[in-house]
């Protein structure tokens, strides 16, 4: 079903995801993915599972626009956002949020000033030139500290967290998004086990409120746990595609092991 | 396989000679072109030793009005440096490769270099001409000279900046602005602050020298007073420069400490 952007950046827009058989190349003779396709509908919570390496995070980069397929498209309800001009471009990418594996803070602000960044997108350029954002949007951020439990430490430098606050922080700089999808690389791998379920627990609500959530991880067991659809992939390509219900555990085990 | 290795370090030790050999002959060529005897340095000691001794004592009564012009060339440099730095974040941005488009870094990599190649003595009297003597000349001569030389090191210093950092912000639907301000600029301030007060303490010794051609400041006293052999009234300019550098050194260091955590 094709959208208009102006549908997609409306707050209660929800998306579609059609990854259209893609490959993604660093040089003419290495390919990192090689014909993936994967649709994602709206609301579905999916776990990508895959030894290091595999591609998975270049197949959630890709998703999140940051990396361009060699080769056919990623689209939102029948949009690719590389066939946008730079305004619509900056529109649709504010309903994607993209949690990173090494959480790409900016090491030098606070927290607060770093969930702030998730709404860069909304703000002008001047308000967030100038630090002076709208009470609305500061609401916002505090609300997404509030929910990964650092309001004692918004005022902290993201330098001098732990990996664990680190890792917090770049999601809730994701849900300050307000995005329709949320693509998380590995989102619970610096928490210990409470955290990690914790925020496994976050983005369940956010999929529960109607958004596409797809998550990488590692863990079997939580991907048993809170996914719908488990996606295996190996040597960049997608070896299997199934609904829970439809996957031994044993199998995927023996797959990792 | 004796023999192969043999071959080898054969190789690596001849190469080694060659280059020896050629850096001697190099320095040996730039040393031939100074005109160097022992007896021209002999020859020079009585001189040194009669220049030393008329430097001494400094000619205290001079001091205040020495003092007023180092306060002048303080502001010539605080002015000069401040402006300078101004012009050279815009323009680093645009001239570093891994955030600006490639005909821009060309274009803005040329201008820096132009403007970093031509001396401060030269601009102050290109300013001197068309804008007069007197510390406003030395000024914009200190303006393009901190432009030419931290637009340098800014660019640099962009150029290795985290940009898995800055794939964050840009992923989230920030505009260039905003990734500008909110992903490279926080990673620049310690750059910007150290290479500030660096180039503040270059430009105060710099600021003297603009005194030559008459843009003000206590160097326009230093080299009058150098013109006309008053050597003890020399002796005390260089003093107060002294008491400047070390003072804004004390001062920079502070600064720095506060500043970046």
């Amino acid at each position: 079903m094709a959208s208009s952007i102006s549908e997609i950046v409306d707050n209660n827009s929800r998306l579609d995801i059609w990854v259209d058989n893609i490959s993604v190349k660093t040089s003419p003779n290495r390919s990192i993915l090689s014909n993936i396709s994967l649709e994602m509908k709206r609301g579905e919570i999916i776990a990508i599972l895959g030894q290091s390496g595999a591609g998975k995070s270049t197949l959630l980069r890709t998703m999140a626009g940051l990396t361009k397929p060699s080769k056919n498209r990623v689209l939102f309800n029948n949009i690719d956002l590389f066939s946008l001009n730079k305004k619509d471009k900056l529109l649709l990418r504010r309903k994607i949020g993209y949690v990173p594996q090494q959480f790409k803070l900016i090491k030098q602000l606070s927290v607060f000033e770093n969930v702030m960044i998730g709404r860069m997108g909304y703000l002008g350029t001047i308000s967030s030139i100038l630090r002076r954002y709208p009470e609305n949007d500061k609401k916002i951020v505090l609300d997404c500290i509030s929910k990964v439990e650092l309001t004692d430490r918004q005022e902290t430098v993201a330098k001098r967290l732990s990996g664990g606050e680190q890792q917090r922080v770049a999601i809730a700089r994701c849900l300050a998004q307000q995005p329709s999808v949320i693509l998380a690389d590995e989102p619970m791998a610096s928490l210990d086990v409470s955290l990690a379920e914790d925020i496994l627990e976050i983005l369940n609500s956010e999929n529960k409120k109607g958004k596409t959530v797809v998550f990488v991880i590692h863990d079997i067991e939580m991907a048993f746990r809170y996914a719908k659809r488990i996606v295996l992939v190996r040597d960049g390509q997608i070896i299997s595609d199934r609904p829970c219900k439809e996957v031994d555990y044993n199998t995927i085990k023996a797959f990792f092991s | 396989m004796i023999i192969t290795q043999l071959k080898h370090s054969l190789v690596r030790r001849a190469k080694s000679i060659i280059i020896v050999v050629v850096a001697l002959a190099i320095f040996s060529w730039a040393f031939a072109g100074i005109e160097f005897t022992f007896d021209r340095v002999a020859d020079g000691v009585p001189p040194l030793i009669d220049f030393l001794y008329d430097l001494y004592p400094p000619d205290v009564s001079i001091a205040p009005t020495l003092f007023e012009s180092a306060i002048e060339t303080i502001q010539m440099v605080l002015v000069g440096t401040v402006l300078g730095t101004l012009l050279a974040i815009p323009l680093s941005a645009m001239a570093s490769s891994n955030i600006a488009p490639r005909p821009l870094v060309m274009v803005a990599r040329t201008y820096l270099m132009v403007v970093r190649t031509i001396p401060s003595l030269v601009w102050a009297l290109i300013f001197v001409i068309t804008v007069g003597l007197g510390p406003f000349s030395g000024v914009l001569a200190l303006t393009f000279y901190t432009l030419g030389y931290l637009g340098k090191l800014y660019y640099e210093a962009i150029e290795s900046i985290d940009m898995d950092t800055v794939e964050g912000v840009v992923a989230v639907g920030a505009n260039n602005t905003q990734i500008f301000t909110h992903a490279i600029l926080p990673q620049l301030v310690p750059h910007i602050v150290n290479n500030f007060f660096f180039m503040i303490d270059y430009n105060i010794r710099h600021a003297a020298i603009l005194g030559l051609v008459g843009a003000g400041g206590i160097g326009f006293y230093l080299f009058l007073y150098l013109q006309s052999f008053n050597l003890d009234k020399v002796s005390m300019a260089l003093l107060v420069l002294l008491i400047l550098v070390i003072g804004f050194d004390r001062l920079s260091l502070e600064v720095r400490r506060k500043l970046i955590q």
